[in-house]
């Protein structure tokens, strides 16, 4: 089953392979068969599949639905995947089970989007932290308030807010509890479900040369999920636009921005605010909120240039090296 | 280190204090007022064999029937017992009773609701199944039922009540953990792989214990109530054991000439009612204000 058009040749053995990743909610199956209920089945992820080098940043783009959120959470075990595999350093994930075991560290941690509801109300910061590091056993017992300070000061925090319940924190000084929390267990890949959507823009700057700082010192793997492109746009080595479960184009970051062959990205891209408004050259706008095409390209309904062709879903085919894009009609 | 983790437990000995003195210090003036009334009450049912000035079970045939007021504060009833001090040991059986017959199930019902919240599926079809069996059967049906096969006391409300009373609190813990475990919290603390016994217990159940507490305490008046109207109908506490409903049932024959052997047993049910009212109202704004409210 390897499509070597679907994943782009990266120079390093990828630390994180998705290979055909499929996600289907619903489907009404075992015991619900028994009284009847049968809920539609959806396909949220159908057949993505993507590597990150180690140390490299993948975005994944798209708006609310597109299924980039679901990614995320089959990466950390949160949904099982109906198909395909996750691939941890040539480990199949799946293999490795549900090490939810104590004392198995997690080797992929997730930060979450929203700051009010990814802290335990009831736990202070160092509460928080100190659970973390005694569950799976990171230090020793008599280490662990060192190492909770340590942690503090790794995301910026000063160790005058350890006792502060979370709803004494802002918003920001939580995401950095929350990325504290993740890196406590000393991951190697990092999923961030928008972390800095729910975050003023100030802050948000903040947390994301935070990040960017961390990815360097800890050598961390990161998917960076956002719908903002210029928040992904500024943290991502390489980026990943999906629509309705769908990997529409891929490629490096600066390749996708600059020149994008997906109509999709394209209006994604021009729907992005500038400084400088140009009133001659107001995109057009997308109609519709993508309701799924019964067959073909699943863009076809919204999309500018839909065709004939376009009644058979595209393959995601390579323009150049490590750009790739499903559509029949690509911008050169 | 050592040095340092003393001074750090020191300094959290302290906070704890302090913790608790802002926790009473926030606390409304309906829930201050409600705890005071219960703790007077829990108090003088605690020191009754030193406060009743009587023996409550002792007959006096030279004492029938006195209003209250003089030696028998509350007067006595138509065996010459003093009515003071047998609402005092009463209190005793009533609360005592009344809180194993609220906490017990409650306990039991928030963990089985939490952990078919947290599951969902199978689980919780199941113990929802088992739930609505147990709140279809009518309680009186029930209790008739354990009567007739242990006879009539205390024990046959206590095993009536651990049947079926587990499953308001089972219902409203299940509906607070299933909003609860969608939260990011719950998720990354399955991210960080902690077991399902400490994501309910550590994690999901202190946040959604709250309903079921304001619940209990209203839960724990009309359990007063019950023991007393069983008691009242001849089904719950047998005489001469003192108990409030029992009381109010053996003054109903003389409630034209002696008003005091009822009238005042039903005065303490109704304040000890009160004073819970109070407290669960009180808490009910307290756990609204932790959510809700700004810091």
């Amino acid at each position: 089953m390897t499509n070597s058009l679907s994943s782009p040749p990266v120079t390093a053995p990828a630390r994180l392979a998705v290979e055909r990743l499929t996600v289907e909610f619903g489907g009404g199956g075992g015991w619900r068969r028994l009284g009847g209920v049968r809920a539609p089945i959806v396909r949220a992820v159908d057949d993505v599949s993507f590597a990150i080098a180690p140390g490299e940043t993948l975005g994944l783009v798209g708006e609310s639905g597109s299924g980039k959120t679901t990614v995320g959470r089959a990466l950390v075990g949160l949904v099982r995947p109906t198909g395909g595999s996750l691939m941890l350093d040539g480990q199949d994930l799946s293999a490795i089970g549900r090490a939810g075991r104590r004392g198995v560290p997690r080797r992929i941690q997730m930060m979450f989007q929203d700051p009010y509801g990814s802290l335990n109300p009831r736990f202070s910061v160092r509460e928080t932290l100190a659970e973390v590091l005694r569950f799976h056993h990171i230090v020793p017992p008599d280490g662990v308030a060192a190492e909770v300070r340590r942690m503090m000061d790794l995301v910026g925090l000063p160790a005058s807010l350890a006792d502060r319940m979370p709803r004494h924190l802002s918003g920001g000084q939580r995401q950095r509890v929350g990325l504290a929390r993740a890196l406590a267990v000393r991951p190697s890949v990092l999923v961030l479900d928008e972390p800095v959507a729910a975050l003023d823009v100030s802050i948000q700057a903040q947390v994301l040369n935070l990040l960017q700082d961390l990815r360097d010192t800890l050598d961390l793997t990161m998917l960076f999920i956002a719908h903002e492109l210029g928040v992904v746009r500024y943290v991502s080595d390489k980026v990943a636009v999906m629509y309705l479960g769908a990997v529409m184009e891929t490629g490096s970051a600066a390749e996708v921005f600059t020149r994008p062959a997906h109509p999709y990205t394209r209006s994604l891209l021009d729907a992005m605010p500038h400084l400088i408004a140009d009133k001659r050259s107001r995109p057009p706008v997308l109609g519709g909120e993508g309701g799924e095409a019964a067959s073909g390209c699943r863009f076809r309904a919204r999309c500018p240039r839909a065709g004939d062709a376009c009644a058979v879903a595209p393959p995601l085919v390579e323009l150049s090296a490590g750009h790739g894009v499903a559509c029949h009609f690509p911008a050169a | 280190m050592s040095t340092v983790a003393a001074g750090e437990e020191g300094v959290m000995a302290a906070g704890l204090g302090r913790r608790l003195a802002r926790e009473v210090a926030s606390w409304s003036v309906t829930l201050k007022l409600g705890a005071v009334l219960l703790a007077l009450i829990a108090l003088a049912a605690l020191m009754a064999p030193w406060i009743a000035p009587f023996d409550p079970e002792a007959q006096d045939y030279d004492a029938i029937l006195l209003p209250p007021g003089g030696v028998h504060l509350f007067g006595t009833d138509n065996v010459g017992r003093d009515i003071f001090s047998r609402v005092l040991y009463a209190a005793r059986l009533d609360l005592s009773a009344g809180f194993a017959l609220t906490f017990v199930p409650m306990i039991y019902g928030v963990l089985i609701g939490a952990y078919a919240g947290y599951r969902g599926g199978l689980v919780d079809a199941v113990v929802g199944g088992i739930a609505n069996v147990a709140i279809a059967f009518p309680f009186l049906v029930m209790i008739v039922v354990v009567v007739a096969v242990i006879g009539p006391g205390i024990d046959a409300i206590y095993i009536s009540v651990f049947l079926l009373a587990w499953t308001m609190y089972a219902r409203l813990a299940r509906a607070d953990m299933m909003v609860e475990r969608a939260k990011d919290y719950m998720l990354a603390a399955r991210v960080l792989g902690f077991s399902t016994k400490r994501i309910v217990l550590r994690h999901g159940l202190p946040n959604v214990v709250g309903s079921s507490l304001v619940f209990a305490m209203s839960d724990f008046v009309l359990n007063i109530l019950l023991l007393s109207g069983l008691s009242f109908i001849g089904l719950g506490i047998q005489p001469p054991t003192p108990e409030w409903g029992a009381m109010i049932a053996e003054g109903k024959e003389f409630i034209l000439e002696a008003w005091w052997i009822s009238t005042l047993p039903g005065l303490a049910v109704v304040l000890t009612g009160t004073a819970l009212s109070l407290i669960g109202d009180g808490l009910a704004r307290r756990f609204s204000d932790r959510h809700g409210g700004p810091a």
